[in-house]
């Protein structure tokens, strides 16, 4: 069993502290304040493997309602695995995930999933406006044709990541800032409780960077909450909440001012330790 | 029950025939082929989108065997009914299936990379029928004349009857397709987003292999076995030169697939020795030709129309620059401070100095003074020998030259680079920078004086 660091959020809203029963209350462990059953994702014993190959191992988290959580750590870590793994994608080795206290297949309709930018062919031929509208095929169901009424609540969430100028736009002919803000605004019309993104981050311009934290923002105030794959340890500390360090085993999990620490982050990423200074040297400059 | 052999209802045109050849199997056999071809034509542009171009390749091959053996059942049971049309298209269908069927198994459960095994397939299947088709010919009653039609299609020989039954499992397949427009085109987009959404991933995939599947069969009355796979691929690959939307696309997909196959079919009716398989394709063909050259999206002539543009603009935007640079450099040789708008308007350049501004030959130089003289950026001052700026030309030649500097001063500052190489960077992205990309480097250049303002070349000017 691996040692994790539970976080403590005794002032959250909307956190169930009265009934701790069916989460497992090993005696060296602080308390865990968010019940799996109303937790908008809980984790747990998460296994995933490919072949006889663990790529998850043995996962266990329970996200705070209404928080910005970082997935992080280094490449291989299973970051992109844990997303498909909790979304259903491949299919879990062991272990259980409940997405507001039920399995993904009966709660699809509150989360909403932004993969990597790199996943799809860019050259396909559709514009923005409908690629965001494939957010709402669900909604609009089978056999029946997209009408004006969807076209417009597409056009909305296009006009909210500032993309609206670009909705009729081929997707190739888009930088890959505006690539990411057009996958951005489909999750956005899903009007999901549960954001999952995949480096959204990812080779993307700064007005972009701007554009997606002011939206996780946004997010965070109608009391949503985001797991996001994050690469950039530098901006932890300002953009997220809640981190989890993954390294096919969960380093650490919980509120970035306790977990985010360097002997976490030096667990997460063993040897790779040049950039961990660097990043050291930063966090020190911070707190002076 | 309708033999094939003999009958022919597209007849050949004889001398004075015409009335003739406007017969109500005519009518029928024209539609139903316009009905399949664009049925293959909507189908192709998913299976293109999908990247399983060559499934169709497979399923079409893979058809022999089951034609041969379907043949030799019914002529064992029934002598003489063993070309039944309807039946061997059955037969056809079961064995494209199993072969479909087959490579996604190769393909899921094996490490065979996907094309190994669709070549493995199509080889084994088609060889399968090939050796089967030898037995055939063993069999002392004539019957089996004709069978091999099916290899190079057998238009020319359908009769309304026949046609009624591909009609109508063509206008279901194409209804299928319609309605599951949206889910196909998200599951071709991206798979794994479509999951998420609920939808049935694997089934969406196989039925969009069983629609294929269908209308390989379907396309083999028209072209044959081998030639089918142009009447679902070629219409689509065409249609993508045209535009950028997915339904526009899926539209002249079917009316590329059903005007390739209605003048394939009367082409082959009207010329002697023309067979109607071959011909078909061949149309498709030569509607892909016209859409590689003249596609309106991505065509050839328009690729290159607006390459020659941007060529253009560049010249400009070069020569102006050149210009401006060219007095701006004299007038500071007077005067210390940035020249006034007006005094730059006095000044005047000779062709001359432009050359040496940039390794240009004389007939270039040539060709864009005339071209910057009939916008009316510059003007000639005394019969040729001398030029100077228009106040129009001034006032984009100040533009051009800033959004030079602003790259410039940004490659220097932020990307390191040096002022030579900058200069010759900038000199290929100065043409594409849009006003966003201009107020960010502002923002990121804060010496820069106000707005407007030009700052002073990074380097020394040539």
């Amino acid at each position: 069993m691996t040692c994790i660091t539970h976080g403590v959020n005794i002032d959250q809203p909307g956190v169930d502290l009265t009934n701790t029963a069916s989460v497992d209350t090993n005696a060296t462990s602080p308390p865990v304040p968010v019940h799996p059953t109303t937790a908008p994702l809980s984790i747990d014993d998460l296994t995933v493997a490919y072949s006889r190959k663990r790529v998850v191992w043995d996962v266990d988290y329970d996200a705070p309602p209404g928080q910005l959580i970082a997935l992080v750590g280094p490449n291989g870590a299973g970051k992109s695995t844990l997303i498909k793994a909790i979304l259903e994608l491949i299919p879990r080795a062991s272990g259980r995930v409940l997405i507001f206290g039920k399995p993904y297949t009966e709660s699809r309709d509150r989360v909403a999933y932004v993969p990597q930018r790199s996943s799809v062919d860019w050259d396909f031929p559709v514009n923005a406006l409908d690629v965001v509208t494939m957010g709402l095929y669900r909604k609009i169901g089978w056999f029946r044709p997209v009408t004006r009424k969807y076209r417009e609540q597409a056009a909305e969430a296009l006009r909210r990541l500032d993309m609206l100028n670009y909705a009729k736009r081929q997707i190739s002919q888009l930088s890959g800032g505006q690539q990411q803000r057009v996958f951005l605004a489909r999750a956005l019309v899903q009007q999901a409780d549960l954001y999952l993104l995949d480096e959204p981050f990812a080779g993307v311009d700064s007005a972009t960077e701007r554009a997606i934290i002011s939206l996780l923002r946004d997010l965070k105030a109608e009391g949503k909450t985001a797991l996001v794959v994050h690469h950039d340890l530098q901006t932890v500390n300002d953009y997220f909440d809640q981190v989890m360090l993954l390294n096919v085993r969960l380093v650490a999990s919980g509120p970035v001012s306790t977990v985010f620490t360097e002997e976490n982050l030096r667990r997460t990423y063993g040897g790779k330790l040049t950039l961990l200074d660097r990043v050291q040297e930063r966090m020190a400059g911070d707190r002076r | 029950m309708t033999a094939l052999g003999g009958l022919v209802y597209l007849p050949v045109m004889g001398a004075g025939a015409a009335s003739a050849f406007w017969t109500y199997n005519t009518w029928m056999v024209l539609l139903g082929t316009m009905l399949l071809g664009a049925t293959a034509g909507l189908i192709g542009v998913f299976l293109i989108l999908r990247r399983q171009a060559l499934m169709a390749d497979v399923v079409g091959h893979a058809t022999l065997p089951g034609i041969v053996i379907t043949f030799l059942v019914i002529e064992r049971s029934w002598p003489g009914e063993g070309k039944n049309v309807q039946w061997l298209t059955l037969g056809a269908l079961a064995a494209g299936l199993l072969a479909a069927v087959t490579t996604l198994f190769i393909r899921r459960r094996s490490r065979v990379k996907s094309d190994a095994a669709m070549a493995l397939v199509l080889g084994v299947f088609y060889g399968a029928g090939v050796a089967l088709l030898t037995v055939v010919q063993q069999i002392p009653a004539g019957s089996q004349a004709g069978l091999k039609d099916y290899i190079n299609g057998l238009t020319a020989a359908l009769v309304a009857d026949d046609v009624r039954f591909f009609a109508i499992a063509g206008a279901i397949t194409f209804t299928l397709t319609v309605l599951l427009f949206k889910e196909l085109s998200l599951v071709c987009f991206d798979e794994e987003f479509a999951a998420t959404r609920g939808l049935p991933v694997f089934w969406i995939d196989s039925l969009l292999l069983l629609l294929t599947v269908s209308v390989t069969v379907l396309g083999l009355q028209s072209v044959g076995l081998i030639l089918v796979v142009a009447t679902l691929i070629t219409p689509a690959v065409s249609a993508r030169f045209w535009t950028d939307r997915l339904t526009t696309m899926a539209m002249l997909s079917c009316a590329i697939g059903a005007f390739a196959s209605m003048s394939g079919s009367l082409i082959s009716a009207k010329v002697r020795g023309a067979s109607a398989g071959p011909t078909i394709v061949l149309m498709g063909g030569l509607l892909f030709v016209i859409s590689l050259v003249f596609g309106r999206t991505r065509g050839l002539l328009w690729t290159w129309r607006h390459d020659r543009h941007m060529r253009l603009i560049e010249g400009r935007h070069h020569l102006i620059r050149a210009a401006f640079e060219t007095i701006e450099q004299r007038d500071h040789e007077h005067s210390q401070s940035e020249p006034a708008g007006d005094v730059l308007l006095q000044r005047t350049f000779t062709i001359v100095d432009l050359s040496a501004k940039r390794a240009w030959n004389d007939a270039e130089v040539a060709d864009r003074v005339r071209d910057a003289e009939n916008i009316g950026w510059i003007e000639p001052v005394t019969g040729g020998a001398q030029w100077r700026l228009t106040p129009e030309g001034l006032r984009e030649a100040r533009q051009v030259t800033r959004n030079h500097r602003l790259w410039e001063l940004y490659l220097i500052r932020h990307v390191e680079l040096a002022a030579d190489v900058a200069d010759r960077t900038a000199d290929r992205i100065e043409h594409v920078l849009d006003p966003d990309v201009v107020r960010e480097l502002e923002r990121q250049l804060p010496q820069t004086l106000a707005p407007a303002a030009l700052p002073e070349s990074p380097h020394t000017l040539v």
